[in-house]
């Protein structure tokens, strides 16, 4: 194999390595159809503990995997960061009008759970593109 | 892959000026490259990656760490060290520029007649005066 091609399969090789977080992006927004929803629909002291117990795997599953990986592809930090603040204005914007303005509406969670997830599977998408 | 142009080196303007010596082994090339596209890296993921041994690895990093290219750190998780390897951001430039110097003699790139190639063409044909010999040469090696 040339000098070439080594350098070209190494660097593929090595993108492939750092796809992970193309998984991580596409579990975090699976789990917004069952927070969001459960968020703004379920309410009372049991739902709140429920919903707390359930972010609180979420996030610790998300970041025990992160923190295992040993790879970390250029630019990660940058758009890790504009992912979730993204993800956070929208899950913010969802809350009040869905607590506030449609109460109780399925209609609404639906809504929502899928503007919350959309930055996420953007992301995911991308991350795949650049992995290939 | 990087995209660059070869840029002319002190001894001419053939790209061949611009080849890293240190670079030419394919070990060192592949960590390099497999580095690039990363931030970072764990030292048993280039590993895997290069296919070479720890202590085989470890020399090749200790070289490329002395010449400013790659950064070595060391992490701790629990009890397990860790060590982190990158590219730094002259190892980077250099690895563009090594490439690029490839590329363009792969491709029949290089400026002018190389004087250093005379005489030296594939079966010891005389060369053509002031001529570009690569094509021949190239197409010679490559068997096309």
């Amino acid at each position: 194999m040339g000098a070439l091609d080594r350098a070209a399969a190494m660097e593929r090789a090595a993108r492939a390595r750092s796809g992970w977080y193309a998984r991580y992006l596409w579990v975090f927004a699976a789990a917004q159809a069952a927070l969001v929803p459960m968020a703004l629909l379920w309410h009372g002291p049991v739902a709140a503990l429920a919903f707390t117990l359930a972010v609180t795997t979420l996030v610790a599953g998300l970041s025990l995997y992160a923190a295992r990986q040993r790879i970390v592809r250029r630019g990660f930090g940058a758009r890790h960061g504009v992912l979730i603040g993204l993800w956070a204005a929208v899950y913010s914007a969802s809350l009040l009008f869905g607590l506030l303005v449609f109460v109780d509406s399925r209609t609404f969670a639906a809504v929502a759970a899928s503007a919350c997830a959309l930055p996420l599977v953007v992301g995911a998408v991308l991350e795949r593109r650049r992995a290939s | 892959m990087t995209e660059g142009k070869a840029q002319a080196g002190p001894g001419g303007s053939h790209p061949r000026h611009v080849l890293v010596p240190l670079l030419n082994s394919p070990v060192r090339l592949s960590v390099v490259a497999a580095l690039s596209p990363v931030d970072r890296a764990g030292f048993g993921v280039v590993r895997d990656l290069v296919e070479v041994t720890d202590s085989a690895l470890s020399k090749q990093v200790a070289a490329l760490e002395a010449a400013g290219w790659v950064a070595v750190s060391k992490d701790r998780v629990g009890r397990r060290p860790l060590t982190w390897l990158a590219l730094t951001a002259e190892g980077r430039a250099v690895y563009r520029r090594h490439v690029a110097a490839l590329r363009a003699i792969a491709e029949g790139d290089g400026a002018g007649h190389d004087p250093d190639a005379a005489g030296a063409a594939p079966g010891g044909e005389d060369l053509p005066a002031g001529g570009v010999v690569r094509d021949a040469g190239m197409r010679r090696l490559s068997g096309g």
